[in-house]
């Protein structure tokens, strides 16, 4: 079926199977290879977009399903330069093996959006949903203060 | 060429195929930071220098979140006086970036920063003399009259200088001296500082490639479906498959280099990965048992009961156990166990390869490039000149990626099909195919003498052995079958990683007996970070605090005096207890627990401080994290793998179980596997001794004290001796 997205402020329709998850729809059909598999259950967060301007899921939501919608992906976020919570991952050395990270940037961006100043337990809650296997938490947690006070 | 020059260069070479009315588009990333065909100056293996002055510097080893590009970048550049930072690539398959502490060109051992410490130096060192050579000799000057710093070379007596980038095409025909002079450590510069990533914005902008993420033109896209331990495939519908839209091929894989390798699959390939599972699923396979059909953890638990009752085979003996266990005035006992636990790292297994009949290319997030090329060269029965293995990033590894399984598996389909084939597996195949860490048991005994010294200690082991296990685990058992480390352990029945860290404890007991009792199973099996000291330093470490308490003894205390032969370990000890201020009043309903491992030569302490709410749940509030490895070369990365080390710690200590149920392993994603979540993260700070020795690994010993100490500091807080992990099948929830 004929689905029209909008992905980083470009629109296109592409012909596909409306079950396939928009996470590989983003990366196969459209090259956009910086958002992540992890799990495919929506368990990990690795696989976190913006949609219509709310943090989602990719792996589990179907194309079919996101009609319209108008995405952004980790490779759109910094649309002029890098998104201040991107530069805070630089400046903390945040990172470790990378895979969870454009997830974690992506549900932090959304959580800077509507809550410019978050606590601890704020970024907690935003965040419990986004695992990082290498266990970089202490790190995320001051790189997205690090970006309300930027 | 910076990095920002390379992404605008970069080419994405744009594939269009009309599948079932789709436009399907593939990518082409060429492997950026994989060695690039370069015509700039290559002064060595190491470093090719662009005429604007860029250094691009290639490392051996593995990036999967450990630094090691950092690390040994920085040990290269200290010695060549080249502008830092640098650009990076990944290289494979030179000699040269063969792992002096593993023979083949392979990042796993904690040996990245030890094995390479000497050779990047000197190497860096060799550059800066060919550099300086070839200025020397266009200058008509003496060599030892020019000096080089920031990535120019000067002759101060003539005032005159020129850039590494002007040098280097001359200075890729000088011989560099065979031994250079290396500094001392109070001359470096770059060594010892806490440097930015060299990866970290392409990872926070999404252009860091992974394996996952590599296209080339002409691929198609395979999904993998494994057959249970032993199990073979009985049926799947094919025609089925190949009527979902978009899907290729249905193929049946599984013949490994090494048989006991062989896992029969079922694989179907499609334009997209999501075609090729939709494919999967149509073609429904299915699959017989045989004799492990009924396999499952209570079985294997049962066995290893019973062989706790065997003597098994002696590792290290010293003194007489025996004879001081009959003379002892009080004998302690308990029986600990851990169960299977799996890598998971959040990249699953993957693998691009493309067989051309007269030679292969493989892209890989892999840990082992050098055993890549040989399985390939064995199984293509090409030359490995004729074989080129890209490395990638690795979305994580923790030693799983030491196996190249699933580099076979694309090779063997890429054969078969005779096109390009990129394997996924689904989370899953990941977890319910892993190589785990084998599930263990250890009686431990202890005889005490009159005066309340602990004079005897046995410990016994009984579980899977990864390199003397007939079934299937890691390969390098097949690889390195002829060498004399491994007929060594099949001469003294004892594997060598079932008893790694119980043999070579550094407590001292006059009287000792290490022993394992094998008892393999079909679970594949294989190095997990820190291998097998994530078991013994739990069982060693939850054991010294029984004996503590049965000899009146402040379990640091005792680990001090039972460390007065090991001054380098007791020092680490004593500043963990000082740090964390061991013993000084707590605030009301805090306990703490401590616990000392020495392993990959790097000793390591923790002390844990706990509360416990309802007798449940468990708060951590601190962990003081102390460990001497030497000379830091990067204090950034020694404080980010105690961060990971101390999230593994306590996701094993909590959460941590692969239970096996008919031949299958029954955790199969992150819903029934947990891992700790951000707002579990303790508070903890890591202090390093300070010393001039050359530095030890880092990856693996920042793991495995955390969770006795956490235990310990239970049992202060509760009365509740834990002695078996996972945490949750004892009632305990971590807030």
């Amino acid at each position: 079926m004929n689905i029209t997205l909008t992905v980083n402020g470009k629109t296109s329709t592409i012909d596909v199977d409306p079950g396939t998850p928009l996470l590989w729809i983003l990366r196969e059909h459209m090259g956009l290879t910086g958002t992540k598999y992890g799990c495919g259950i929506g368990e990990c967060g690795a696989c976190t977009i913006h949609m219509n301007g709310e943090p989602v899921k990719s792996c589990d939501r179907a194309v079919g399903k996101s009609l319209n919608a108008d995405i952004v992906t980790i490779e759109g976020l910094g649309a002029n330069g890098l998104h201040p919570v991107q530069q805070a991952f630089i400046d903390d050395n945040t990172s470790q093996c990378g895979w969870c990270i454009p997830g974690q940037i992506m549900a932090a961006a959304s959580l800077l959006a509507t809550n410019p100043e978050p606590t601890d337990r704020d970024i907690d809650l935003a965040m419990k949903d986004q695992l990082c296997r290498c266990g970089a938490y202490t790190r995320i947690r001051s790189a997205i203060h690090r970006a309300a006070k930027a | 060429m910076s990095q920002a020059m390379e992404m605008k260069r970069r080419t994405f070479i744009q594939s269009v195929a009309t599948v079932g009315g789709a436009l399907v588009v593939g990518f082409h990333l060429p492997s950026r930071y994989a060695e690039a065909a370069s015509d700039l100056p290559e002064l060595n293996a190491w470093v090719h220098v662009a005429p604007d002055n860029t250094v691009t510097l290639r490392a051996s080893q593995s990036e999967m979140g450990q630094g090691p590009t950092n690390g040994n970048l920085m040990m290269f550049a200290e010695e060549m006086e080249c502008a830092w930072p640098v650009n990076f690539e990944f290289g494979s398959g030179r000699p040269e970036y063969i792992n002096p502490l593993a023979g083949l060109q392979i990042t796993g051992g904690s040996t990245a920063t030890p094995g390479f410490w000497d050779v990047m130096r000197k190497a860096g060192a060799q550059t800066r003399h060919m550099l300086i050579n070839a200025a020397a000799k266009k200058w008509g000057v003496s060599a030892d009259e020019c000096s080089a710093r920031n990535s120019v070379v000067t002759h101060a007596d003539s005032d005159q200088s020129a850039t590494f980038g002007e040098l280097a095409e001359a200075a890729a025909k000088e011989t560099p001296p065979e031994e250079p002079t290396l500094k001392t450590p109070e001359e470096f510069r770059l060594i010892g500082t806490a440097t930015q990533r060299l990866d970290s914005k392409m990872k926070v902008t999404g252009e860091a490639i992974y394996g996952m993420d590599v296209s080339v033109p002409g691929m198609v896209v395979a999904a993998i479906r494994h057959a249970p331990f032993g199990a073979k495939i009985a049926s799947y519908d094919e025609a089925a498959a190949k009527a979902v839209p978009g899907v290729h091929d249905v193929l049946e894989i599984g013949q490994a280099v090494y048989p006991e390798n062989n896992v029969p699959c079922l694989i179907v390939t499609a334009d997209t990965y999501w075609q090729a599972e939709q494919g999967l699923k149509a073609a429904n396979p299915t699959f017989d048992g045989n004799g492990w059909a009924g396999l499952n953890s209570d079985q294997i638990h049962q066995a290893f009961v019973e062989g706790a009752e065997e003597k098994g085979a002696l590792g290290r003996v010293d003194g007489d156990f025996d004879a001081a266990i009959a003379s002892a005035d009080k004998v302690v006992e308990a029986t600990y166990e851990v169960p299977y636990l799996s890598h998971s790292p959040l990249e699953p297994m993957n693998c691009l390869a493309d067989y051309r009949g007269d030679s292969l290319e493989i892209w890989a997030s892999t840990q082992d490039p050098g055993g890549g090329y040989i399985m390939a060269e064995k199984l293509t029965g090409l030359s490995q000149d004729k074989i080129k293995i890209h490395v990638t990033f690795l979305g994580g590894g923790f030693g799983r990626r030491v196996e190249v399984d699933y580099l076979e598996q694309a090779v063997e389909a890429s054969m078969k099909l005779k096109k390009p084939v990129k394997l996924i597996w689904s989370r899953e195949e990941d977890m319910q195919n892993n190589f785990h860490r084998p599930a263990y048991l250890a009686r431990m005994t202890a005889g005490i003498d009159a005066d309340g010294k602990p004079v005897a200690w046995r410990h016994r082991n009984v579980g899977p052995g990864i390199w003397l296990s007939p079934y299937r685990s890691s390969r390098l058992k097949d690889l390195f079958a002829d060498s004399d480390f491994l007929k060594g352990q099949r001469e003294s029945g004892v594997d060598f990683h079932a008893v790694q860290g119980g043999k070579d404890i550094g407590y001292d007991f006059a009287n000792l007996q290490v022993s394992w009792v094998q008892k393999d199973f079909p679970v594949p099996i294989v190095f997990l970070r820190g291998v097998g000291n994530t078991m013994n330093c739990f069982f060693i470490e939850g054991f010294i605090d029984e004996i503590a308490e049965a000899v009146g003894k402040d379990p640091y205390q005792l680990r001090r005096e039972l460390l007065h032969k090991e001054p380098r370990m007791q020092a680490v000890v004593d500043m963990a207890a000082e740090k964390a201020g061991w013993g000084k009043e707590l605030p009301k309903g805090h306990y703490q627990g401590m616990a000392f491992h020495n392993s990959f030569d790097t000793p390591f302490a923790d002390v844990i401080e706990i509360s416990v709410r309802g007798g449940r749940r468990i708060k951590v509030h601190k962990v003081v994290r102390v460990l001497d490895c030497g000379i830091v070369v990067n204090p950034d990365q020694v404080d980010a793998q105690c961060q990971s080390g101390l999230v593994w710690g306590l996701t094993m200590a909590m959460y941590s179980e692969h239970t096996v149920r008919n031949a299958k392993l029954v955790e199969s994603n992150f819903d029934n596997y947990r891992l700790l979540r951000i707002s579990q993260m303790p508070e903890y700070e890591v202090h390093t001794v300070k010393n001039t020795n050359s530095p030890t690994g880092i990856g693996e010993p920042v793991f495995h004290t955390v969770t006795p100490a956490l235990v310990n500091a239970l049992y202060a807080a509760t009365g509740k001796r834990i002695r078996s992990v996972p945490l949750k099948n004892h009632g305990f929830s971590l807030a």
